[in-house]
C-alpha cells in the first residue's frame, strides 16, 4: 500500500519536474506576447483617447447629461410631489413596460428601426457636408410608396414584401435627389429646399391620399387613416416573436442595423465613399483631384433621401403587435421621425454604427416619455431633453476638445477684457 | 378680390417682419435659421398674455393698447430665446445651423409643453378673441369702400406696425452709422475689428433684434389667421427666410419678395373665393385643386431660388464664426 503510494507519489515528482521546466518555457515564450499585447491594448486606449472618435463620445456624453439634468430640473420644478416617481421612470425608460424586460428591449427594438435609418439619412450627407432637413418629407413619401404598393400591389405574390419596400427606397430618393439637384446645379442652400420640401411632400401626400381614385382603396373614411397593408407586404416576424414576445418586433430592426453597417463599409472601404467624404471636407480640393463634386452632392442627397424612405417604408409594414398593422393618419403634420433623425446622427458624429446606439438612447428616453404621462408629465419634456442634448451637442466637441484648457480659460477669461482694451488702445493709437 | 388682398396682409406681414428679423441677424454675420422656433415662442408669449388678460377683462375698452403689450411681451420672448442663439453662435462659435435647428425642436416643445402645463386639461390650443382687436374704423368708408375695407374695417394695427418697421430699420440700415457697422461686422469682421468696433457686441445685437423681430413677428402671424394657437407656425420661419434669401439682404426687396410669397399663401385659403378658379373646381372635378394651391408657394419659392441664387449677395462672413483671440 505504502509501495504504491511512494509509486504515485514519485510519479507525480517526476511529472511536476518535467512540467515546470516546460510551463517556464512557454511562459518565457507567451510573456513577450502578453507584454506586446497589454501594450497594444494601453496604446489603443491612448490613442483613443487622442483621437476624433474619443472626443466625440465624451461630447456626447456631456451633452446627453447635460439634457437629463436640465430634464430633471425642469421636472422637479413642475410637480416636485411625483418628480421621485417620474424621474425613477425618466430613467428606466425601457424597463417600463409593463410585460417585462423582454417586451420592453423588443418595442425599444422596434421603434428604433426606423430612426437608425432617418438618423442614418441625415448622418450620411452630414458626411458629404450637407445638411438633409427633410429627412421628415422623404420618409413620408417613402412610407406613402409602400403604402401604395402594399396595398394595391395584390397581384405580386410573396414579392409584394420586397417590391413596397423597394417602392419606399424610390419614393425617398427621388423626394431626396431633388433638393440635391437643386444644390449641385443651381446652388440653392439644400436647408431650405429640404425643409420646402418636407411640406410638399406632406400636401402632396395627403392630397393623394384624399383623391377620387385612392380615397375608396388606400384610406379608411371612418377614422381618416390608410387601410392596414395587405398580410404578404408585412414584415415578417423572423424569431423575435419568441425572443421578445409581446412585443411585435419584426426583422425591421436587422434591416436597420445591416443598413447602418453597409453604409459604414460604403463611406470608408470604397472609392465612392471616400469621394462622397472628399467633396464634405473641401469641395474644391475634391474638385480639384478630379472628383465630379456636383454628380457627388446630388447622389450623396438621394442616397440620404433613400435611408429615410427606407425607415418609412419599414415603419407602416411592420406587423406590429398581434399583427395588427400600422397605418398613417391623414393630418396636416410634418412626422417627427425625421426630425429626430437629426440629434441622433449628431449624437453619433455622424458615425454609422454609433448612429445604432444613439438611436438606442433617444428611443429609450421617448419611451420613458409615454411612462411619464401616468404620474401627470407631459411627454413634450422628453422633446425638450432631445432638444437640449441637440443643443449642447452643437458646441460640446469643442468644449471636450478643450477640456485640457479648462484652467487656462478661466485665467483666460479674466486676462482677456485686459487684452482686448489693450488691443484696441494700440490700434486706435497707430491711427 | 377684396378679400384675397385682406387676407394676403395677413401673410404678408407676418413674412416681412421676421425676414426683417433674419435680416439683422444676417447683416450682423449669424445665420439665424432658429426664425421659427422664435416665431413659436413670441406667438405663445403674446397669445397666453392675451387669453389670460382677457380672461379676467384687463383693458378690455382698449384693446389695441393690451395688442401693443402683448406684442412687446412677444417680442422679449423671442429676445431672450435668441440669447440662446446668441451664445452658441458668438461665444461658444459653434455650428449656427445645428443650433438653431436644436433651438426650432426647443421652441416647438417647449410652446406645447407649457402650455399644457398652464392649461386647463392639459389643452395645447390657447384660445382668443381676435375680433377685438380689428380697427373697425370708417375711415374713407364713403368714397372708397374697398381700401376702407382692406386697410381700415379687417385690418389689425400689426399692418402699420409692420410697415413702421419696414420703414425705420431700412433707415438704420443705410443711414445710420448703427447699421453700417452692422454690416460691416457680417461683411468682413476683421477689418470692423481693426477699426475698433466691438464685433462681438454688434452680433450680439444683431441676434436680439432680431430675436425681438421674430418673438413679434410669431404673435402678428398668429393673430389674424385663427383663434387659437397649437404650438407651430406651419413652417412660416423657414419661408421668411426663403423671402430673406429672395429679397437679397435689401429691406425694401425684402418687402416685395414678401408680397409675392404672401400672396400666393393667400391664394391656397381663399381660391375658392375666384370665380374662375371655382369654374375651374367645377370643370375639372378630378384635379385636387386644394393640394395644388397649397404647395404651390413653396414650390415657387424653389424656383425663384433657383433664378436667383447664383449671384447671392448674402453677407459675406455670415454663418463664420468671429474668433477675436485668431486676429
Amino acid at each position: 500500500m505504502s509501495n504504491l503510494l511512494k509509486k504515485i507519489g514519485n510519479f507525480f515528482k517526476n511529472l511536476w519536474a518535467k512540467i515546470v521546466p516546460f510551463v517556464k518555457k512557454v511562459w518565457a515564450k507567451i510573456l513577450p506576447v502578453l507584454k506586446k499585447i497589454g501594450k497594444a491594448i494601453a496604446k489603443f486606449f491612448s490613442n483613443f483617447k487622442k483621437t476624433e472618435g474619443f472626443n466625440a463620445f465624451l461630447g456626447a456624453m456631456l451633452a446627453i447629461s447635460i439634457g437629463l439634468i436640465m430634464g430633471i430640473l425642469l421636472m422637479w420644478i413642475i410637480k416636485p410631489d411625483n418628480a421621485t416617481e417620474g424621474i425613477t421612470r425618466l430613467i428606466k425608460g425601457t424597463l417600463n413596460n409593463p410585460n417585462g424586460i423582454k417586451a420592453g428591449i423588443g418595442v425599444l427594438l422596434l421603434n428604433s428601426a426606423p430612426l437608425i435609418l432617418t438618423g442614418l439619412s441625415v448622418a450620411f450627407a452630414f458626411k458629404t457636408g450637407l445638411f438633409n432637413i427633410g429627412a421628415s418629407g422623404q420618409y413620408t413619401v417613402g412610407l406613402f410608396c409602400a403604402v401604395l404598393v402594399g396595398i394595391l400591389g395584390d397581384s405580386l405574390g410573396s414579392f409584394q414584401w420586397i417590391a413596397a419596400v423597394l417602392a419606399g427606397m424610390a419614393g425617398g430618393f427621388l423626394w431626396g435627389a431633388i433638393p440635391g439637384l437643386f444644390k449641385a446645379r443651381y446652388n440653392v442652400h439644400e436647408v431650405i429646399t429640404s425643409i420646402m420640401f418636407n411640406y410638399v411632400g406632406m400636401y402632396l401626400v395627403n392630397g393623394l391620399l384624399t383623391s377620387n381614385f385612392l380615397k375608396t382603396r388606400v384610406v379608411d373614411g371612418s377614422n381618416n387613416r390608410t387601410i392596414k397593408v395587405d398580410q404578404a407586404a408585412r414584415t415578417a416576424y423572423g424569431f423575435f416573436d419568441e425572443l421578445f414576445p409581446n412585443s411585435g418586433l419584426d426583422i425591421s430592426i436587422l434591416i436597420a442595423i445591416g443598413t447602418a453597417i453597409f453604409i459604414y463599409f460604403l463611406l470608408n472601404k470604397t472609392v465612392f465613399g471616400r469621394e462622397l467624404k472628399a467633396v464634405g471636407l473641401n469641395r474644391h480640393a475634391a474638385k480639384y483631384s478630379g472628383v465630379n463634386e456636383k454628380k457627388g452632392i446630388f447622389l450623396s442627397m438621394a442616397i440620404s433621401g433613400m435611408l429615410a424612405g427606407l425607415g418609412g417604408a419599414l415603419f407602416i409594414l411592420g406587423p406590429n403587435r398581434f399583427n395588427l398593422g400600422n397605418a398613417y393618419a391623414i393630418e396636416n403634420v410634418i412626422l417627427t421621425p425625421g426630425f429626430d433623425g437629426i440629434p441622433i446622427a449628431l449624437l453619433a458624429s455622424s458615425n454609422p454604427i454609433g448612429v445604432v446606439f444613439a438611436t438606442f438612447f433617444v428611443s429609450h428616453i421617448k419611451l420613458a416619455g409615454t411612462a411619464m404621462q401616468s404620474v401627470g408629465f407631459v411627454k413634450e419634456i422628453v422633446d425638450i431633453i432631445i432638444a437640449i442634448i441637440l443643443y449642447f451637442s452643437a458646441f460640446s466637441l469643442i468644449l471636450t476638445q478643450n477640456l485640457g484648457n479648462i484652467k487656462k480659460f478661466f485665467h483666460k477669461f479674466k486676462r482677456k477684457k485686459k487684452t482686448q482694451d489693450v488691443a484696441f488702445e494700440a490700434k486706435e493709437g497707430d491711427e | 378680390m377684396v378679400f384675397f388682398i385682406s387676407q394676403s396682409l395677413f401673410f404678408i406681414i407676418p413674412l416681412l417682419i421676421v425676414a426683417i428679423a433674419g435680416m439683422f441677424s444676417e447683416k450682423s454675420g449669424t445665420v439665424n435659421i432658429a426664425l421659427e422656433g422664435l416665431m413659436v415662442i413670441g406667438a405663445f408669449c403674446g397669445t397666453f398674455f392675451i387669453n389670460k388678460m382677457q380672461a379676467i377683462g384687463f383693458l378690455e375698452g382698449a384693446p389695441q393698447l393690451l395688442l401693443i403689450i402683448s406684442m412687446i411681451l412677444a417680442g422679449i420672448g423671442g429676445a431672450i430665446f435668441s440669447s440662446l442663439l446668441g451664445f452658441l453662435a458668438i461665444n461658444m462659435r459653434a455650428n449656427q445651423v445645428i443650433g438653431g435647428t436644436a433651438l426650432n425642436l426647443v421652441g416647438g416643445a417647449l410652446a406645447i409643453f407649457l402650455a399644457k402645463q398652464f392649461q386647463p386639461n392639459n389643452a395645447v390650443q390657447i384660445s382668443y378673441d381676435n375680433s377685438v382687436f380689428r380697427l373697425n374704423s370708417d375711415f374713407l368708408a364713403d368714397v372708397f369702400p374697398n381700401l376702407n375695407y382692406i386697410f381700415f374695417k379687417q385690418a389689425y394695427l400689426t399692418l402699420y406696425i409692420g410697415i413702421l418697421i419696414l420703414i425705420v430699420s431700412t433707415i438704420v440700415i443705410y443711414k445710420t452709422k448703427f447699421g453700417s457697422r452692422l454690416s460691416a461686422c457680417g461683411e468682413h469682421p476683421e477689418a470692423a475689428q481693426s477699426v475698433g468696433i466691438n464685433v462681438y457686441r454688434y452680433r450680439w445685437i444683431g441676434v436680439l433684434l432680431s430675436g425681438f423681430l421674430g418673438g413679434l413677428g410669431g404673435l402678428v402671424y398668429a393673430l389674424p389667421i385663427s383663434v387659437s394657437f397649437e404650438g407651430t407656425v406651419a413652417g412660416y420661419g423657414f419661408l421668411a427666410l426663403a423671402v430673406l434669401i429672395f429679397g437679397q439682404w435689401k429691406p425694401m426687396r425684402v418687402f416685395i419678395a414678401a408680397i409675392f410669397f404672401g400672396m400666393f399663401k393667400a391664394l391656397s385659403v381663399t381660391f375658392f373665393s375666384f370665380d374662375w378658379i371655382s369654374d375651374l373646381i367645377v370643370q375639372f372635378p378630378n384635379v385636387p385643386f386644394g393640394t395644388i394651391f397649397r404647395i404651390l408657394p413653396y414650390l415657387a419659392t424653389m424656383l425663384i431660388l433657383a433664378l436667383t441664387s447664383k449671384r447671392s449677395k448674402a453677407p459675406k462672413a455670415s454663418g463664420i464664426p468671429f474668433n477675436f483671440k485668431a486676429n
